[in-house]
């Protein structure tokens, strides 16, 4: 079943989203909402209004900004209604995720998605000791809209560990985020805690909690511990930071692919690139600002000697087209023309891994380390092998080449690396190349480093190999095979793959949990069959989405068809007669030719 | 004594004559190959195993799917007592397909399809070999249209074929037609020489194919 849903890279995430947000009428001025208010030991600092009955208790006193403290005057007991009538809308709304049974730990659970990471919906646990808790770890809500956390049952209860963290991402909002237990709510100390806890068992908060939200337990107790709760909503920035560059702008990398099947010569400086007139050099990301569209891709080529063909993010026409953000990649495959070849030359194929270490800078900017691994994943060795980083320089060789003759041999593998400092989230793409047989080898890896917010990146990884990588004239099928991991740390979902020119590209095996997510001990393989009969490059997209970025990574691979026939064989020996007949006639001829000599010497004498 | 003499010159023979004829027949003999395998007619008994052991498209069993090809190891042409190994083979030094480097054997064009695969694949046998044996493909001029082929891959898979069409061509033709084809069906074409040796090239002057098509 899961791998007929992967037909064509369609795997589909688990469905969690449409949950919406109720209207909480007046309780949504209210910061803190209770029968009993009891704040120990310090300040507790309030931002919004506040109700309560009687006289506010405990060993603390508390303070309140951008609101009123009501007690229990009106709108006191409305609110109270209103909020009831808010929890009923909430738990109407059905569950989008429902964890398997018993207590949840929120930070470790890995069944609902990437771990720690939540997406809009309606999460629930089941009613059997179903209670819900927030682990160290901690949790991070990302993307708009609305976040419901609902315990079902009776009595199961919500809490958080010490020193536990929820936070917001990519657009989600904490006047978007509810939790709706059915026991008490009860929040470490040092948490950092966000949303609308409605919980008229109790809610009590740890010491010295930060919460941006509202405590609403109209019929119950709460109690508050030098805390710091704001009900003021609070957004997180939509999307990373746009990478560098005109706001908003968008970048392309143009990437020359040359191939020299039929006898010629030309490499990728024979080929000058240009985008909308302007110089480019190949392997390297320019910044672009959105105006202008399309951006129109051209190269200075005889076409009389070399046909041409755009791939990757380019349509057929060389045209890009970019949007804020934009992280997109052309390519651009010469393949000559000339004398017909019986016997195809062998292409040569790499494999490059690009992981960045650390994935993510939460604390702001700092220093990153690329390493980037280089495989050959051909039947031939390459030479000339080039690596083109576009921000990051330089790229040193740090081990691989075991016999030093600076050729990517089948048995090694290269290392390289590159450190820079990055100030603003980053995607980071590198182009390697290699030669042989005069046809080039391309392969591209992007990785993409967030600075300034607690993300991790997702990291994606495909390599194609064509089987066979030769055809004779007239071509016949080949076999791709792909194979798709995952380097980051994220499970990815929403796993697509794309194959500019071959199709259907199917699922075959590597879920090996089943969660329809890649995880980064797992190796996805897709296959897909197609008849060629020319010489063709094709450009294999895989995506992956986690934390609310989407990781993309390309494999390009060359198969190589003959354009020429052989003559017809050779299949027969200059015709012999039998030995013994050869001798016996030989033998009868000698014999009656004596007989003959002998007569005739007879006769003239 | 005289009047002898003048009997014996008048019944005189030509013997020198003759001779010289048989001279040059000797001659013939021991420097032309006259009997030259093309002209070679079948046996009694090859005609009857051929009538007999003939089989149709109806007989073959379900053939192997596109995706199981495998490389090809052997082929049986019942009808003719074909049962040769195929050997892969490239280009010979002259830029025309190699040939097996055994009289019995057969050779499969590896830069091509496989048999079994779209495409049209190729496989040459000998017609005969320099002692005087008979080659693998020896036979292959008594192959009528309908007749079956199988190969074996190396999976041990079977894959069958029908013979559409025999056909003579000269050496030196354009071999696309044979070497590839463009109707999205999987073809075997069988090629062995026949027509006459040719000293200078040290060939034969023609090829026979035999067009197959696979049993779908």
């Amino acid at each position: 079943m899961v791998a007929l849903s992967l037909v064509l890279g369609l795997a589909g995430p688990i469905n969690v989203s449409a949950a919406t947000t109720p209207s909480l009428g007046l309780a949504s001025t209210f910061v803190v909402l209770a029968t009993t208010f009891t704040r120990n030991v310090g300040v507790t600092a309030l931002t919004g209004d506040v109700g309560y009955t009687g006289v506010a208790s405990g060993s603390g006193t508390h303070t309140v900004a951008a609101g009123t403290d009501y007690g229990s005057g009106a709108p006191y007991s409305t609110a109270g209604t209103d909020q009831g009538t808010a929890l009923t809308a909430l738990n109407i709304q059905p569950c989008t995720f429902t964890f398997a049974a018993g207590a949840i730990n929120l930070a470790t659970d890995t069944t609902h998605g990437p771990i720690g990471v939540y997406t809009p919906g309606v999460y629930c646990t089941q009613t059997a000791a179903g209670a819900m808790s927030i682990g160290t770890a901690g949790i991070t809500l990302s993307g708009a809209g609305t976040y419901i956390f609902r315990t079902s049952g009776p009595s199961n209860a919500l809490t958080s560990v010490d020193g536990s963290v929820v936070s917001l991402a990519n657009g989600a909002s904490s006047c978007n985020v509810f939790w709706t237990p059915t026991a008490a709510t009860t929040l470490g100390a040092n948490t950092t805690f966000v949303g609308t806890v409605i919980d008229d068992s109790g809610i009590t908060v740890g010491a010295n909690t930060v919460w941006n939200g509202r405590a609403l337990a109209f019929a119950a107790t709460i109690t508050t511990d030098t805390d710091t709760i704001n009900s003021t909503c609070v957004t997180a920035a939509l999307t990373p930071a746009p990478v560098s560059g005109t706001t908003p702008g968008a970048t392309l990398s143009i990437v020359k692919h040359v191939i020299n099947d039929n006898g010629r010569t030309q490499t990728v400086a024979d080929f000058p690139l240009f985008v909308n007139g302007t110089p480019v050099t190949s392997g390297v990301t320019y910044d672009f600002p959105l105006t202008g569209m399309p951006y129109v891709v051209t190269e200075t080529s005889n076409l009389s000697n070399y046909t041409r063909t755009f791939s990757g993010d380019c349509d057929v026409n060389g045209n890009a087209y970019l949007l804020p953000s934009d992280r997109k990649i052309c390519i651009i495959t010469n393949d000559d023309i000339g004398p017909a070849v019986v016997v195809p030359p062998v292409p040569p194929l790499i494999d490059v891994v690009k992981v960045p270490s650390p994935l993510a800078l939460p604390a702001g900017p700092g220093p990153v380390t690329y390493t980037y691994t280089l495989r050959n994943i051909g039947t031939v060795p390459v030479t000339n092998v080039t690596m083109v980083g576009d921000t990051c320089s330089p790229i040193v060789l740090q081990s691989g080449d075991t016999n030093g003759n600076a050729q990517l041999d089948l048995t090694e593998t290269w290392v390289h690396t590159c450190t820079t400092t990055l100030t603003a989230t980053h995607t980071n793409t590198v182009v390697a190349t290699g030669w042989a047989n005069g046809i080039m080898a391309t392969d591209i890896a992007s990785a993409t480093v967030v600075v300034g917010l607690p993300i991790v990146p997702p990291l994606i990884h495909v390599t194609k190999v064509p089987n066979p990588l030769t055809l004779g004239a007239g071509g016949g099928m080949v076999t791709y095979t792909k194979q798709v991991t995952n380097p980051g740390t994220v499970p990815l979902s929403n796993v697509r793959l794309t194959d500019d020119k071959c199709s259907p590209v199917s699922f075959i095996s590597g879920d090996t949990n089943g969660d329809s997510k890649l995880d980064p001990t797992e190796t996805w393989v897709y296959t897909c069959r197609t008849n060629l009969t020319v010489t063709t490059t094709n450009t294999v997209t895989a995506a992956g989405d986690a934390n609310g970025l989407t990781a993309r990574d390309f494999a390009l691979a060359t198969v190589v068809v003959a354009a020429a026939v052989p003559a017809l064989p050779n299949t027969g020996a200059a015709p012999e007669t039998s030995v013994l007949a050869w001798l016996a006639a030989t033998t009868g001829m000698f014999g009656m030719l004596l007989i003959l000599y002998g007569a005739w010497k007879k006769q003239t004498r | 004594m005289r009047r002898k003499k003048k009997k014996s010159s008048d019944m005189k023979i030509p013997l020198f004559q003759i001779m010289v004829v048989f001279l040059a027949a000797f001659d013939l003999l021991l420097c032309q190959n006259a009997l030259a395998y093309s002209a070679a007619t079948p046996s009694v008994k090859e005609r009857l195993v051929a009538s007999v052991r003939i089989e149709t498209v109806a007989d073959a069993p379900k053939p192997a799917s596109q995706d199981d090809v495998g490389l090809p190891v052997r082929i049986k042409i019942p009808s003719i007592r074909v049962n040769a190994v195929i050997r892969s083979v490239g280009l010979a030094s002259d830029g025309s397909m190699g040939v097996p480097k055994l009289p019995r054997d057969a050779a499969w064009y590896k830069l091509g399809p496989k048999p079994g695969e779209m495409g049209s694949a190729v496989i040459a046998g000998h017609v005969n070999w320099y002692s005087g044996a008979t080659g693998s493909f020896e036979r292959l001029k008594n192959l009528r249209p309908g007749a079956a082929i199988t190969v074996q891959d190396d999976k041990g898979t079977l894959i069958y074929f029908v013979v559409r069409e025999i056909r003579k061509v000269n050496a030196a033709a354009d071999a696309t037609g044979i070497f590839t084809s463009q109707d999205g069906k999987a073809h075997l074409n069988l090629v062995t020489c026949t027509g006459v040796w040719n000293k200078r090239a040290k060939q034969y002057s023609q090829r026979l194919v035999v067009f197959a098509d696979k049993v779908e």
